[in-house]
């Protein structure tokens, strides 16, 4: 008798089954009101305003350039702590030099466009 | 038609001391790449470096920043400075045909800040007359006051916040780092 009547059921169900496969269930509804969630987004601030964006490096960087009481010219991307010392707008050292660059180190002191220098950090350059 | 401000020269005194205190403050802080990204980025939100410059190192010397230039100064850097800086931008990098005279322009533009710090210092020289001996931590809380005195606009996102609190902090140690020194 039991059996009947599971076999009976069986098939409504495999239908109902059928059906599903189909054409699937609805879309869930909203369980939260909008405004609550409108509330949330306004607390969170936004990653952009947290992390400053980088900001583009095109410009020159800045050597300090002196001259010791022996004579001798340093270069160094931050100046003496006394003295007198002047500042170069340079070409970033991943560009490559133009036809006008001077290599010769003896007399890239007088061009100082090209002069060499040993960086002891990162780049610096002026926004220029 | 241009008007009169505009055609006649700019009268630079020729005592002007362009090694001033400032412009090696200038130097020592811009070393500090932290400092220096910070300002660029400001820069790119209408601020002046200058004023920057000048908001911390009044900071230093424990003195309050106006927020406001003298007339030398808004008019060598509306006529100088950054007619260099538009000139420099317009020079695209990577042509070894104008890869010199990009170069030279940027060295231009680097003397003109430099003399536009000089006309600041001789300002700030004439209205700042007393100064107090600050704690790091007042240096800083000077600082952001004066940055904030210095912004172009008194509205502010998270974002110049936080590239104002990387100023002040990086003034901070620098202060440090110079009481070490001396």
């Amino acid at each position: 008798m039991v059996m009947k009547w599971l076999i009976r059921l069986a098939f409504p169900a495999l239908g109902v089954l059928v059906m599903l496969i189909f054409f699937g269930l609805g879309d869930p509804t909203e369980t939260t009101p909008a405004a609550q969630d409108s509330a949330d987004a306004e607390e969170i601030p936004a990653f952009e305003g947290l992390v400053p964006s980088p900001i583009p490096t095109e410009g020159p960087e800045i050597v300090f350039k002196w001259q010791d009481s022996d004579g001798g010219w340093h270069y160094a991307d931050s100046p003496p702590e006394t003295g007198h010392w002047n500042a170069l707008a340079i070409e970033r050292a991943d560009q490559p030099n133009g036809p006008s660059g001077n290599s010769d180190p003896v007399s890239d002191w007088q061009s100082p466009y090209s002069a060499p220098f040993s960086m002891n950090s990162g780049p610096v350059n002026n926004g220029s | 038609m241009k008007s009169d401000s505009e055609s006649s020269e700019l009268k630079i005194p020729p005592d002007l001391c362009l090694d001033s205190p400032l412009w090696h403050f200038a130097g020592r802080y811009w070393s500090r790449s932290g400092a220096q990204t910070a300002a660029l980025a400001l820069q790119t939100r209408g601020w002046s470096v200058t004023d920057i410059l000048c908001g911390l190192w009044l900071a230093l010397q424990g003195c309050h920043f106006s927020g406001t230039d003298s007339v030398a100064v808004t008019a060598w850097r509306s006529r100088v400075t950054e007619p260099l800086r538009q000139a420099r931008k317009a020079i695209s990098k990577n042509n070894p045909v104008t890869d010199r005279a990009r170069n030279c322009i940027a060295q231009g533009e680097l003397e003109a800040e430099k003399v536009e710090l000089a006309l600041a210092y001789r300002a700030l020289n004439r209205d700042n007359r007393s100064s107090d001996s600050l704690s790091e931590h007042a240096v800083k809380t000077l600082a952001l006051e004066n940055l904030q005195a210095a912004a172009p606009e008194k509205a502010m996102d998270n974002e110049t916040g936080s590239l104002l609190d990387t100023l002040t902090t990086e003034l901070q140690i620098f202060a440090e780092e110079e009481q070490r020194t001396w």
